[in-house]
């Protein structure tokens, strides 16, 4: 697989905290909020701390192969037969993921921007961009994601700074109304979907410059995302309250629209929304990409830009098959893709550690 | 090459297609609504909306006609009577900019659930809206007067309720979030602001309103509505609103007066005021502690008082907290046996400091509310006299 | 729908063939050729209306025991 392409230690990072950051701040606040209430903030502490757990973990199934990907270090590790069908199941988890993530843009635009607007004509549009930025290769993405990390940034600051004055501290109270429980299970799904997700990196390991300082770029971009995300939903519960956050689709951009100063500044949402709309796609090409390219190493082809056509054809062609309403998407979202992250995220590089070390021991007795 | 072209070719097949959005709707096909009002008629819904005449509300000034028209359609939903509404208007009724929603006293008896939900579920609408009951009347009433120093009576409406507010305290500035979440939370029940026409309501429908001095008809906020849950039960005076302001911390501003030891008033501009409302729990009997902090100016003196002496100040500072303090007890008592039911909010106090004991009070909360013994302490701070010391009544020799 | 299928796939075509032909890359034709196959097929089946099987429902059936008992537990 010649894919000689490098990436700065620098972009690796500002990549890992706009996928963390993703589709999270769209819709981590309502889901995490449905279980935890005002708690969620904890369950976001909890999923951050569980997350920086995780990204060390990755960083140590990295080291197992340094110049091999994940798909590539998958068979290295469980053999011809059984790698096969594992990497072919990673890869059938990426490729629902950019389908779900697209389907997820698509949905946000239709339900609260533009209501009579196809939702695959959105979706066309957005796949076709993704395409390009995936055709050009991982230098372009990398760089895009440095170009836009002032821009997200900089709505971020406006969005906490101008909601500040309405956030009623009182909302939080009280502390563990129910107990740790509810509050564990609002951070089930605060742990899978910004930073389980991010088991993708794997993927991208070989191609960054300096790999002894992978860990410490992944566990700052995590922090930062996760940093990020905690505050939006933080804000989400002091602002809106509880009940409000849970029950909206799209908290966060419920909060985009109370901002408002004096009477001039205000229906500023759509512009909030350049915000999230940058960073589900700097996750939706990075994951279309690592699926290409997964692909293509799987199959040992010499390139993967001959693929991303016909997958962005069948993407285009699954989105409206996931999901029949928002209801069923929803309450797949919430309710099963935590434990399909999970099982990528935790349970796979956990395995791979495990057999690794299983057999290279078997291998010293044996010599 | 061969590509270049095909490029070239994609290029301009997509320049057809990302021109504009999927369904362009112009400023000029849309019927911006600045107010809504639901009645009720039999089983269904008479929904009015009030809709801007672009031209005659522009900077320009506008020629004979009105520079709103009313809407009026109804429906089995409010959605389909909305759309009814193109039967009748050549625009599509645009939602994005509603000022103020009114619901009549008849549908609030009957309960109001049903007509927010389309509010908070359609996305052209929006949380910056007020939501006001009219005061035995129907709705549609209050968006026929026309008015003056604000062409559009919405958002004369919006104003006035925000002004009023600010002001004078015993009106309250009610949105969908706050309605709604006071609705679902189990330790409160919500208000409203009460709205009439005063005067002549003919006249009031007609341009000449606006054409006297005085205008024979207007549009007046008084009293709140109480709710059970979603069902209007009754009304709080204006006195009595503002005691809700005052346990509520909404009070921005407001003018109250004391009687002098010596007869004749003296009145109080409040400038700041802070509520704290305190739960504690007696042996599972939980109980309440109101401490309102205000400052306030003097602000109009009618009696013979030496407002040169601190210890004047100070009885002053005294007799105004003795008044504040009766008439949120008052207010308190009548709510508590009148209505029954906890406008106040304590049951969320009770639920923030004490979730375990909620869990156990919250079944019969209203029960509990009937009973529950409420301390109120109220403090004034008189900074201020104004631009004079003592009134000149003081030198005045009859 | 149709048409404007087809009209796409075969732009696709014209695209990526060409080069992949030149360069006789046979295996990555072939890649590309099924993976094409695969989602126009699918394209087709939603344009006339077939039901497509979700895979979201795979994903359902096999996590549905863990949520259930994780609902359980964490109630």
């Amino acid at each position: 697989m010649p894919e000689n392409v490098k990436i700065s230690i620098r972009q690796f990072t500002v990549l890992v905290m706009l996928i963390t950051i993703g589709d999270s701040i769209l819709v981590l606040p309502s889901i995490a909020a449905f279980e935890a209430k005002q708690d969620v903030w904890i369950s976001g502490l909890i999923g951050l701390a569980v997350g920086l757990l995780a990204v060390y973990i990755f960083s140590m199934v990295g080291k197992l192969y340094p110049h091999l990907t994940l798909v590539q270090s998958i068979q290295e590790i469980f053999g011809k037969w059984f790698g096969t069908f594992v990497s072919l199941m990673f890869l059938f988890y990426t490729f629902l993921s950019v389908v779900a993530h697209t389907r997820e843009t698509g949905d946000f635009v239709t339900s609260v921007m533009m209501q009579e607007t196809p939702t695959q004509a959105i979706q066309i549009l957005f796949v076709c961009i993704v395409i390009m930025a995936v055709r050009l290769g991982l230098e372009v993405i990398a760089r895009t994601g440095e170009i836009f990390l002032p821009w997200i940034i900089f709505f971020f600051l406006i969005l906490v700074i101008l909601l500040s004055p309405q956030a009623e501290f009182e909302k939080l109270q009280p502390i563990l109304e129910n107990g740790i429980k509810p509050v564990l299970h609002g951070s089930l799904s605060c742990i899978a979907f910004p930073f389980m997700e991010l088991v993708v990196f794997l993927m991208i390991f070989p191609y960054v410059n300096q790999p002894q300082q992978i860990r410490k770029g992944f566990l700052q971009g995590v922090l930062l995302g996760g940093i990020v995300l905690i505050i939006i939903i933080t804000v989400s519960i002091l602002v809106l309250g509880p009940d409000h956050t849970a029950r909206s689709m799209y908290p966060t951009y419920s909060l985009a629209r109370r901002v408002t100063v004096g009477r001039f500044f205000e229906r500023v949402e759509a512009m909030l929304a350049l915000m999230w709309t940058l960073t589900i796609f700097m996750k939706v090409t990075l994951y279309f990409y690592i699926f290409n390219l997964g692909l293509a190493q799987l199959l040992k082809l010499k390139g993967y830009r001959m693929l991303t056509l016909p997958v962005g054809l069948l993407l285009i062609v699954l989105t409206p098959v996931i999901s029949p309403s928002i209801t069923y998407f929803n309450k797949v979202i919430s309710k099963y893709w935590p434990y399909f992250d999970l099982t990528y995220g935790l349970l796979l590089p956990l395995l791979l550690l495990a057999v690794y070390f299983v057999r290279t021991k078997f291998k010293r007795s044996t010599n | 090459m061969k590509r270049k072209g095909l490029l070239l070719c994609i290029f301009i097949i997509l320049l057809i297609f990302v021109t504009g959005c999927w369904n362009r709707r112009e400023l000029n096909d849309l019927a911006i609504a600045v107010g809504i009002a639901i009645d009720k008629s039999g089983n269904q819904y008479k929904v009015s909306a009030q809709v801007v005449e672009p031209g005659e509300v522009s900077g320009k000034k506008g020629g004979s006609v009105a520079p709103v028209t009313l809407y009026q359609a109804t429906g089995d939903t409010i959605l389909e009577a909305l759309r009814q509404m193109t039967t009748i208007s050549p625009r599509k009724i645009y939602l994005a900019h509603i000022r103020i929603l009114v619901l009549s006293e008849s549908l609030a008896r009957e309960g109001i659930r049903d007509s927010l939900d389309l509010m908070s579920r359609e996305p052209e609408t929006r949380n910056d809206y007020f939501i006001v009951v009219a005061k035995q009347a129907t709705a549609e009433d209050m968006l026929k007067i026309l008015t003056n120093l604000e062409k559009v009576p919405s958002i004369r409406l919006f104003s006035t309720l925000e002004t009023s507010a600010k002001q004078w305290a015993p009106t309250t500035t009610v949105n969908l979030d706050k309605l709604i979440s006071e609705l679902v939370s189990e330790g409160r029940h919500p208000v409203l602001t009460g709205l009439n026409v005063i005067g002549d309501k003919k006249i009031g429908e007609s341009k000449k309103n606006v054409e006297t001095v005085p205008s024979p008809a207007d549009m007046q906020y008084s009293g709140l509505a109480v709710f059970r849950k979603d069902k209007l039960i009754g009304w709080l005076s204006d006195e009595e609103g503002k005691a809700y302001n005052y346990i509520d911390n909404n009070i921005k501003s407001t003018v109250g007066h004391v009687n002098c030891p010596d007869g004749g008033k003296l009145s109080l501009k409040v400038i700041r005021s802070n509520t704290k409302v305190k739960g504690s729990l007696r042996d599972e009997h939980p109980r309440i502690t109101i401490e309102v902090q205000s400052e306030a100016n003097v602000g109009e003196v009618q009696c013979h008082l030496d407002l040169t002496k601190t210890e004047t100040i100070a009885e002053v500072e005294k007799l105004a907290d003795r008044k504040t303090e009766e008439f949120i007890e008052k207010t308190i008592k009548k709510v508590q046996q009148e209505y029954k039911i906890d406008i106040f909010g304590f049951g969320e106090v009770i639920r923030r400091s004490y979730p375990k004991a909620w869990k156990k009070l919250k079944k019969n909360w209203d029960q509990t509310f009937v009973n529950i013994p409420v301390n109120v302490k109220v403090t004034h701070k008189i900074p201020y006299l104004g631009k004079i010391s003592n009134s000149f009544l003081e030198d005045m020799k009859e | 729908m149709l048409t404007g299928m087809l009209f796409i796939v075969a732009i696709i075509i014209a695209i990526e063939v060409p080069p992949l032909w030149r360069k006789k890359l046979k295996k990555e034709l072939w890649a590309f050729s099924l993976l094409l196959l695969f989602g126009t097929i699918l394209g087709l089946a939603q344009a006339l209306e077939f039901k497509i099987p979700n895979p979201l429902d795979w994903v359902i059936s096999v996590y549905k025991p863990v949520s259930d008992l994780m609902d359980v537990w964490l109630k």
